[in-house]
């Protein structure tokens, strides 16, 4: 049951997303053709605007995945679309974490095509003619040399980075929800829970005196080793902060439902 | 056992109480009206039912269990406003009906749009609200469920499409099921009635054979209704 309703989130975030990384690719690769085969032509009216398009298309990837997730979580699951949604044979679990799951995947997809938006620039540094002459395999496997000692650091640092995602996710998520406690005004109410959770974790990493952040602060962070232990431990509080936000949210949406 | 079962139900919304102390049993192969003004409680209790709310106390079980996942299994509920997934295409709408609900048959929902003349290639987006109202009839009555909750069918709608959403009913529930239909406009489901409930201000009027009523009151269902509801 999860895995079919992760297929119709995938399709419902992919109608929108997938013409954009279409249009990324497509003002990349215009973008990589003219400075291969024009090295010159840095400042003619084309490649400025094809610049700009690919810049504003980068820009306008990060903020529509961001808007859908909310948008889906909102209308699918608080909206009408719920009365469907909340009446299918499955638990109000699997509901959220299809709509989890889905968000977490189309954001990664989001930031590997922002990074296609790199890709002519590197192809313009490779055949500027202006520095020493090095493949772009070259580069990346120099790059993968020098990283080689971090491996685990960045592993973690992967995962870390995956973590504060979904705990935003569901933060997102548990202020929907609890704005949706409210009969009237429920989007201003999603939005002051939102700045409430917030001020909520602000003031439990203040209040904590000697905890996490302080120790972290103070440690010597040169090696490896200790990064990689205080990675875990940032990775460990993400995790609890998840089960928090995730757990306010299916209390909320399987006890309090209050669809318009 | 019976089919539905509720024990001292209450629902309160805050200090308002919307299901007061409800008592019901209702048994399979019936069509059972749920009558009542406005504000009634009509609602609330269906939603109860399919779980969309939980009770403030009381309990209800559906075939014996508590209402939830397995409970969804079983029950066909159409809501009474519009929760079509505008992105979605006719067809598309059918395939998720189908990977969901067991008890869906395709080939009747889409003989039954073919019959509507609704392209499956269709935006549901582009339909018409009376369209997209059979539309999620048909979805809701293409299920062979054990019970079919429906939630004010006939509200807003024509008297042609009403007489659609009557037949689409009758021709397609299954027999062996109870059917629950929530409404205020008696007139044009009396005739399809076995039984039937009022309620007022949250409570149970009463919950009579509809025949009984008829022969007791001497009056039609409707009639009956317009007396003891005038405002």
């Amino acid at each position: 049951m999860l895995s079919r309703l992760i297929g119709y989130e995938m399709k419902a975030f992919g109608r929108i997303l997938l013409p954009i990384y279409a249009a990324i690719v497509v003002a990349a690769v215009l973008l990589g053709i003219d400075f291969r085969f024009f090295p010159n032509s840095a400042g003619s009216a084309g490649t400025i605007a094809l610049t700009v398009i690919l810049g504003v298309l980068a820009a306008a990837v990060s903020i529509v995945t961001v808007l859908l997730l909310v948008i889906r979580f909102y209308n699918n699951l608080l909206g009408r679309e719920g009365y469907l949604m909340f009446s299918l044979p499955t638990g109000t679990g699997n509901l959220i974490w299809a709509k989890v799951i889905s968000s977490v995947i189309w954001s990664i997809f989001s930031v590997i095509i922002s990074a296609v938006v790199t890709a002519p620039f590197l192809i313009a540094a490779d055949y500027s003619g202006e520095t020493e002459k090095i493949g772009v395999g070259q580069m990346l496997s120099g790059f993968f040399k020098a990283i080689e000692p971090y491996k685990m650091n960045i592993l973690l640092g992967i995962l870390l980075v995956i973590a504060l995602a979904v705990f935003a996710i569901t933060r997102l998520y548990a202020s929907m929800a609890i704005g949706q406690l409210w009969t009237e005004h429920r989007i201003l109410g999603s939005v002051l829970a939102f700045i409430a959770t917030g001020i909520l974790e602000t003031v439990l990493v203040l209040s904590s005196g000697n905890g996490l952040f302080t120790v972290v602060g103070n440690q010597n962070l040169e090696s490896a080793l200790d990064a990689v232990k205080y990675e875990g431990i940032f990775l460990a509080v993400t995790a609890a902060g998840i089960a928090v936000y995730g757990a306010v949210t299916w209390l909320i949406l399987d006890r309090k439902l209050n669809l318009e | 056992m019976a089919e539905i079962e509720c024990r001292d139900l209450v629902k309160k919304y805050g200090s308002k109480i919307s299901l007061n102390g409800i008592n019901l049993s209702l048994e399979k192969q019936r069509v059972i009206g749920l009558a009542g003004p406005n504000g009634s409680g009509k609602t609330t209790l269906i939603k109860l039912i399919q779980r969309l709310l939980t009770p403030t106390s009381g309990e209800i079980t559906i075939h014996g269990m508590n209402p939830g996942k397995e409970t969804k299994k079983i029950i066909s509920y159409l809501p009474d406003c519009d929760f079509l997934p505008d992105w979605m295409k006719v067809d598309e709408l059918i395939h998720f009906y189908e990977s969901f609900f067991d008890d869906f048959d395709q080939k009747k929902a889409e003989q039954l749009m073919d019959q509507l003349k609704i392209d499956g290639g269709m935006n549901l987006k582009k339909l018409s609200k009376g369209t997209r109202e059979k539309v999620q009839l048909v979805l809701c009555m293409c299920r062979k469920a054990e019970i079919y909750l429906l939630d004010e069918p006939l509200a807003g709608v024509d008297p042609a499409a009403r007489d659609y959403i009557i037949h689409t009913i009758l021709d397609n529930y299954n027999e062996d099921g109870l059917v629950l239909i929530s409404t205020h406009l008696i007139t044009d489901i009396e005739a399809i009635l076995d039984e039937v409930i009022f309620l007022r201000e949250g409570k149970v009027l009463f919950h009579k054979n509809a025949d009984d009523l008829r022969a007791e009151t001497g009056r039609s269902i409707d009639e009956y209704f317009r007396e003891v509801f005038a405002c």
